[in-house]
């Protein structure tokens, strides 16, 4: 079985993803754990990527190589994972921002980014 | 038909705009949220009676002129519409209860909670698996916005938690649906179920994340934490959306995935769910602080609604029937209880005992509660009777089991709690309590809608209905004219007793008859004694009717539905008649526990009898099957545990019994009758206690009335009627209940009635 750039990603991918997870689960500190968060998001994001390239093709952009009648089917990539993942992107920022949101405004109430000094509900 | 991309652009565009208001809009902001919240319920009220009316068919809308896998698709259909109004309705009742905290807070909030109940409207709606991902991001990042408009810190740590929790369930699910793409190259739901058949091991794996990552969402026991916290700390408003709308919207996603689901994935939710419902309401029971534990129940709720839904390939054709039952009741009477949490300062149990005296507030309370444990008329009633039917008719006796024990220990808790509201001593004196008159409008609208739930759903049962509903016009009437004095209410029960048996008595037949002129004299002898007494006697008498009611309905009742049906009203009747007594507290819980447990093993039994001779009349009851024996053991231990529950209470009460011969061979007097002591006599009594005089104004309280529950005037008429119940009901089902049940309880022999009951007769 050959090394292809789609496999490289797509165990990249898998590794980030578990990374943020370890980061989220074993840390307690509020960045950190929102940072792990983005590791997750990030590792998903390039998945999503190799799991859509196809071998031997370029970008899904009508330009010299690939002409839309012609042989958009046999040239280009599949676009879908594509567009998947920039809406991803984008949700994933905003839900990092509002995490930050979250961070700050705990930080504010007690001058402090530790989980452990936010038990008052269990975590 | 309107499309529903217009609930998208005009919560988008509104939700926009709004963002960009100033503070001196604010107020006209907070309109705009409020009328585009009409707007939405206008659509969906628009659609039902579209479809309703024939006019409509249900169907798939494509944005942007493409067809599917090229645009979004919405579909909408009658299923569709009901749940989008149930929706676009609380976001409305939660903009109106939210008015004042968003005006106060964060105007802007308003934009966000347009964006949160659009959000779940198109979850609904969707068709497109990318999309269901879009739109539960959009609901979690507008649901977390909106936790922040409570400025605590225990409101931010709930809703950071919910925030990451969700996107990790978000992600997940994302993994799926991309997987799912890969495997099957579309993202459009329509034509994976076309390929179902022939889907490849890619794409059910994709399927078994995606719902896994739902199910999740729904947060079943033990992982469900992260949203325990929002209900516990979060705006009381807030907890309503998040119990009622998100919960509603997550539920029809699970629907609308798990069609695509194998039937071993759909029992594995099923069960999922089933153990969510029994050990969150476990968990319940240990719960002290009232929002925790409307957490604990609405996540026992969803998880019952949940199981529901996995039962789809056992159940058949009314399984959305059963978890919609379910999911209205929860809906209703959650968001109900949440919002009169809002009213209430105060973070305990106790702090509810404010609303004693709010006559409205209280109806409200007790409405929602029992509506909560599945008492008649409400849909979670008839929707727990034809589960458990159905799930003996299907053999799956596990499941059964598990949601009986779970309905259990949620009664336990919810009646604990109503028993402290309405009785307990230990009232806390600080609570405080703010009551605007917008703030009501929201759980009147729902109480009204549980009972209309109610009635509707009986047209779905599948046993046929022949419920006779005219004893209990009574109680309606007398409830109305509850302010007249007790002797002409008494005169006015006595005569409708006296029409009733003037009428119908004739017609009854061997059993019937005996029993019917046992009931009608006994009320009769019941209402005599009713004279002597003075005053109002507020709320007795529409009790007392409702217990005749229920009585009567089980002397009338000619299937297992309807004589389940009369069981539950006589119960609710007693309970309440056993409340009204002083110090009845605990008794009346043990009344309450110990009957519902019976009628739980009725249930049961009933269940069982149909699923061996597919009748649905009592004549079920009359089998040799060889489950027989089994059938007889629950019915017999449910129609005495009713009875057993007067005695028990005082046992789970800790105080020992003491007999009426005793009391006189202690030298006591008869405590029961001792308003006949002298003004000089050592011992007196004062309410239930004996106290013995030890100077002028000094007392020492010697025993207390063991019996008081069921000895107060007003209640003591509950245990006789029922153990002659359970005899009828042995009787009707041709056995002879009195040779085995004096071996049992040898005080129910003949001969041993009103040795400690206070038998009329």
């Amino acid at each position: 079985m050959s090394i292809t750039i789609d496999k490289v990603a797509l165990v990249l991918g898998m590794i980030l993803m578990l990374v943020g997870l370890w980061g989220g689960f074993t840390r307690t500190n509020l960045l950190k754990i929102i940072l792990s968060f983005s590791i997750f998001d990030t590792g998903l994001n390039i998945l999503i990527v190799a799991l859509g390239y196809l071998p031997g093709r370029t970008a899904p952009i009508i330009d010299g190589v690939v002409v839309a009648a012609d042989n958009l089917a046999t040239r280009a990539i599949d676009p879908v994972p594509q567009a998947l993942v920039l809406t991803a992107i984008v949700i994933g920022f905003g839900v990092t921002a509002l995490m930050l949101v979250y961070a700050m405004k705990l930080n504010q109430h007690r001058k402090s980014l530790d989980i452990n000094h936010y038990t008052d509900l269990k975590w | 038909m309107v499309s529903p991309f217009y609930i998208l652009i005009a919560g988008l565009g509104l939700g926009f705009i709004l963002g960009l208001a100033g503070k001196k809009q604010a107020a006209l902001s907070n309109l705009l949220v409020l009328a585009v919240m009409l707007f939405f319920t206008a659509i969906s009220l628009h659609w039902i009676h579209g479809f309703y009316s024939g006019s409509f068919q249900a169907s798939n809308v494509y944005s942007a002129g493409f067809d599917p896998p090229y645009s979004i698709s919405l579909f909408v259909g009658m299923h569709e519409a009901i749940l989008s109004l149930m929706i676009n309705i609380l976001g409305f009742f939660s903009a109106l209860y939210l008015r004042k905290s968003l005006l106060r807070e964060a105007r802007s909030l308003g934009a966000v909670l347009i964006v949160l109940i659009m959000g779940l409207n198109m979850i609904i709606f969707t068709r497109d698996l990318f999309n269901i991902f879009v739109f539960l991001e959009i609901t979690a990042i507008s649901l977390s916005g909106l936790i922040l408009l409570d400025d605590n810190q225990r409101a931010f740590a709930a809703g950071f938690k919910y925030l990451l929790a969700s996107s990790l369930i978000s992600a997940f699910y994302l993994m799926g649906a991309v997987l799912a793409y890969y495997g099957t190259g579309s993202l459009y739901l329509d034509d994976l179920l076309v390929r179902q058949a022939d889907l490849s091991p890619m794409a059910v794996i994709a399927i078994f994340l995606m719902v896994i990552a739902i199910v999740i969402e729904l947060k079943p026991f033990p992982a469900n934490g992260w949203a325990l916290d929002v209900y516990q700390a979060a705006h009381p408003g807030i907890g309503a959306i998040v119990s009622g709308a998100v919960a509603t919207a997550m539920l029809f996603l699970l629907t609308k995935l798990l069609g695509l689901g194998s039937e071993r994935l759909c029992l594995l939710t099923a069960m999922v769910g089933a153990f969510t419902f029994l050990f969150s309401n476990w968990m319940g029971l240990q719960q002290k602080e009232p929002n925790r534990l409307l957490g604990y129940s609405s996540i026992g709720q969803v998880g019952l609604a949940l199981s529901i839904i996995g039962l789809k390939p056992v159940l058949g054709d009314p399984w959305y029937l059963l978890a919609f039952g379910v999911l209205l009741t929860h809906f209703l009477a959650k968001a109900g209880l949440f919002w009169l949490s809002g009213m209430i300062q105060g973070k305990s149990l106790e702090s509810w005992t404010i609303l004693r005296n709010k006559p409205i507030l209280l109806v409200l309370f007790g409405t929602f509660i029992f509506a909560l444990s599945a008492f008649p008329p409400f849909p979670s009633f008839f929707a727990k009777w034809e589960l458990i039917t159905g799930l003996a008719d299907t053999g799956h006796y596990f499941l059964m089991g598990m949601i009986l024990v779970g309905s259990l220990f949620e009664v336990i808790y919810l009646f604990r709690w109503f028993g402290i509201v309405t009785k307990s001593d230990q009232a806390e004196e600080s609570a405080g309590f703010n009551m605007d008159p917008e703030k009501l409008a929201g759980p009147l609208v729902f109480a009204t809608a549980l009972f209309a739930g109610g009635y509707f759903s009986l047209r779905f049962l599948s046993a046929p209905d022949l419920i006779n509903f005219i004893p209990l016009i009574p109680v309606v009437a007398l409830w109305m004219l509850d302010f007249l004095p007790a002797w002409l209410k008494n005169t006015l029960l006595l005569m409708m007793v006296g029409i009733y048996s003037w009428f119908y008595l004739p017609g009854y037949t061997d059993y019937q008859l005996i029993f019917g002129i046992i009931f009608m004299a006994g009320a009769v002898l019941t209402l005599i004694y009713g004279y002597s007494e003075k005053g109002k006697r507020p709320g007795f008498y529409p009790l007392v009717a409702m217990m005749f009611g229920g009585l009567i309905m089980l002397v009338e009742a000619t299937t297992l539905f309807g004589f389940f049906f009369a069981w539950e009203v006589m119960t609710a009747g007693s309970y309440f008649l056993i409340l009204r007594g002083k110090k009845s507290q605990p008794h009346a819980l043990s009344y309450m526990l110990f009957s519902f447990g019976g009628a739980l093993l009725i249930l049961a039994g009933f269940a069982l009898a149909h699923a061996v001779t597919g009748l649905w009349t009592l004549d079920a009851l009359v089998t040799d099957h060889p489950i027989a024996p089994l059938i007889f053991v629950m019915l017999t231990l449910g129609f005495f545990n009713k009875n057993s529950s007067h005695r028990t209470a005082h046992l789970v009460a800790g105080r020992p019994q003491r007999s009426r011969s005793r009391c006189f061979a202690d030298g006591f007097g008869d405590p029961f009758k001792s308003r006949g002591l002298r003004p000089d006599h050592p011992l007196f009594k004062d309410g239930n206690s004996i106290y013995r005089r030890c100077g002028p104004d000094d007392r020492t309280e010697l025993d207390r009335d063991p019996l008081s529950a069921d000895r107060e005037p007003d209640g003591s008429h509950a245990g006789g009627y029922e153990a002659f119940t359970g005899l009828f009901q042995c009787r009707t089902a041709g056995i002879h209940p009195v040779r085995v049940v004096a071996d049992v309880e040898p005080w129910l022999a003949p001969g041993h009635f009103g040795s400690h009951h206070a038998f009329p007769l």
